[in-house]
């Protein structure tokens, strides 16, 4: 659970650090990670170490959406290559 | 530990087929609260076959095949309709990857007439079992993906869109 000060309720937040590079491996793990963490939950997917980079996270994002049988969490974090993070929003829900 | 090991199963449609095995063959129980009649999404659990503790099963559908998969984006289960999911409470992969193992080679000893695959976290892929052939070991690191799909391609079910 994390929570941004006293006020806020907080989400369950999975965090993934990749293991291996590529568009599938990437939408599997905003997919399981979502499994975990739930519909209100929060997503950060650490693709430093594979060279993910803005447009494999855009790709990855919304074929992870468009994926049969699995609810995306609202808000998805993909750590990019370079360090920054890039974030999503599940609007379907 | 949040990795899971996989075992993904072809020759059966429903995930009730495939659970009715594993509790009458193996002793697994299901777990509280399910609708056994109805739901093919079922947990169940017994004591582990080579470790203290618990093993988990989670039995459902296949739900990681993208069906507008571009070409390169075929993955070695796509054609496994049923997927076991396997976890022990304990964060200790090397434990949880012999535990899936044991329960691999006991299925595949179970119903050799349907094909497996065991894989880590459904992206690595450790063992194939395809009726008639022996269990085929892949070296580690082998990815579900089209960058490793010359090794897996002899080894497992394929889709339309792995035969273009």
């Amino acid at each position: 659970m994390v929570r941004n000060g006293p006020g806020d309720p907080g989400f369950i937040t999975e965090v993934k650090t990749m293991k291996e590079p590529g568009n599938n491996a990437l939408k599997r793990a905003i997919n399981k990670a979502s499994d975990q963490a739930g519909p209100e939950g929060k997503v950060v997917i650490d693709g430093r170490g594979v060279g993910t980079i803005q447009s494999d996270a855009e790709r990855a994002f919304k074929r992870a959406l468009g994926q049969p049988g699995k609810v995306v969490a609202k808000h998805v974090h993909v750590i990019l290559e370079d360090g920054s993070m890039t974030e999503f929003e599940n609007e379907q829900l | 530990m949040s990795e899971r090991e996989n075992i993904f199963v072809a020759g059966v449609e429903k995930p009730s087929e495939l659970s009715r095995l594993l509790v009458a063959r193996f002793g697994l129980e299901y777990m509280r609260d399910q609708d056994l009649y109805a739901s093919e999404d079922l947990g169940l659990r017994r004591r582990a076959l080579t470790t203290d503790g618990f093993v988990g099963l989670r039995v459902y559908p296949n739900t990681f095949v993208d069906p507008d998969a571009a070409p390169d984006e075929v993955q070695a289960f796509d054609a496994y309709p049923v997927q076991i999911d396997l976890w022990i409470p304990r964060p200790d992969v090397e434990a949880q990857e012999a535990e899936a193992r044991a329960w691999f080679d006991r299925l595949v000893a179970a119903r050799p007439d349907l094909p497996m695959l065991l894989i880590h976290d459904v992206d690595f892929l450790h063992a194939a079992y395809l009726p008639g052939k022996p269990v085929h070991d892949f070296p580690p690191g082998t990815s579900v993906d089209f960058p490793d799909i010359d090794a897996w391609l002899p080894w497992v079910i394929k889709t339309d869109a792995m035969a273009v």
